[in-house]
């Protein structure tokens, strides 16, 4: 399992484009800390079939920003996944969220993986508030699916 | 076929025949008249599965309109292969390697949608694996990035995103696929794993002569008249 956490501030970002941090979970662009306005949001594409997974589990994720028809595609054998979002708030009110996301995340990954030749690697971000007013971190992970499943702690001990 | 309608079992029984017969030829030692047959007989076969395939779609029939994708896409893996071990005997490499990858990915999609976890499906697909390995030199490809600006869903033409079915699964006996209408290139890389094997890298200059990468051939260059 490769991963890092690095902590960042989008506060004059989320400023600049006249937007609030979401309080729940929600999908993120790959370009939130660089996009000028909402319209020019690219998510990532494979969050079009991610969204359905966590949809049959009653969990539907908004994009952030709203709706969106830009989606990056990279024709590549790694799978790159979209930025998800955790707020305090939604996981103060649902700690098992995390795990539950992670879980969905995991057997999307199975599946997209399923009949396929050859080592794939996962590419996810995850980005959540601090317990630290207005502080932001953010954790890149690049491994299999086996691997995501033991974020969870990595994820809830970095949110403290 | 119509006996299948009401026992699709009897239709995986001989499916199992069909292949099994098949794939005692897909050896490189066979006869290559005798590959070029049975390449002839899996296509028949599959022309009648098609029609039975249709008659399922028409009574709305899900599970047994899939099952025939199944059988129908596992016989043609075999024959891909059959047809490579063809080319490769005609000397037709650049055929070869496609065929080979169209086996690939088309035994990719039967696998993904299987229900249970076959052994001897992860072991085809290890063959498969070890042509590319043995038969075939290093290998470079190119993979291209950019923003789609508009797809819809191939089963029912929706947006995508704003219906419920999942690409790379079975709808009725046809395969869910992302229809990409408008898209800007951001960029094309040389990648040693791509998504895509047919995009490969085809010769390099050596020389001041152009190489077939395949063969190590100086490529012929066609005289404009």
């Amino acid at each position: 399992m490769n991963y890092n956490i690095k902590e960042y501030n989008l506060e004059d970002n989320f400023k600049k484009l006249n937007l609030k941090l979401p309080n729940k979970i929600s999908f993120f662009p790959e370009n939130i800390e660089t996009a000028n306005n909402k319209e020019d949001f690219i998510f990532t594409e494979s969050i079009i079939e991610l969204n359905k997974y966590f949809e049959i589990e009653n969990l539907k994720l908004d994009l952030f920003g709203g709706d969106s028809e830009l989606y990056r595609s990279r024709k590549n054998a790694d799978i790159y996944l979209p930025t998800i979002f955790f707020s305090l708030t939604a996981i103060s009110q649902n700690p098992e969220l995390i795990s539950v996301s992670l879980n969905i995340v995991s057997s999307f990954l199975y599946d997209t993986l399923k009949g396929q030749i050859g080592k794939k690697t996962a590419n996810i971000e995850f980005h959540f508030e601090s317990k630290e007013k207005g502080k932001m971190k953010k954790i890149n992970y690049k491994g299999d699916a086996e691997g995501l499943k033991s974020l969870e702690k990595i994820i809830t001990k970095a949110m403290k | 076929m119509k006996v299948f309608i009401e026992n699709p079992n009897l239709l995986i029984k001989e499916f199992n025949e069909v292949a099994q017969i098949a794939q005692k030829k897909t050896f490189i030692t066979i006869g290559i008249e005798i590959q070029k047959e049975e390449i002839e007989n899996i296509k028949n076969y599959n022309q009648k599965l098609s029609k039975l395939k249709q008659d399922f779609v028409h009574r709305e029939l899900e599970n047994e309109a899939n099952l025939i994708y199944c059988i129908e896409n596992s016989l043609l893996t075999i024959q891909y292969e059959l047809q490579m071990l063809v080319n490769i005997k005609e000397d037709r490499m650049s055929e070869a390697w496609g065929n080979l990858v169209n086996a690939q990915v088309i035994y990719g999609n039967v696998v993904s949608n299987s229900v249970f976890e076959i052994e001897s499906e992860k072991g085809y697909l290890k063959r498969l694996e070890n042509y590319e390995n043995l038969l075939f030199p290093h290998l470079f490809f190119q993979s291209a990035g950019g923003i789609i600006k508009k797809s819809h869903c191939s089963i029912c033409k929706e947006k995508s995103g704003k219906c419920k079915h999942l690409k790379g699964k079975l709808y009725n006996g046809e395969l869910c696929c992302r229809i990409i209408t408008e898209m800007e290139l951001e960029e094309i890389s040389y990648v040693e794993n791509p998504a895509n094997k047919h995009c490969r890298v085809l010769t390099i200059t050596k020389n001041g002569k152009e190489i077939d990468i395949m063969t190590l051939r100086e490529k012929e260059i066609k005289k404009q008249e």
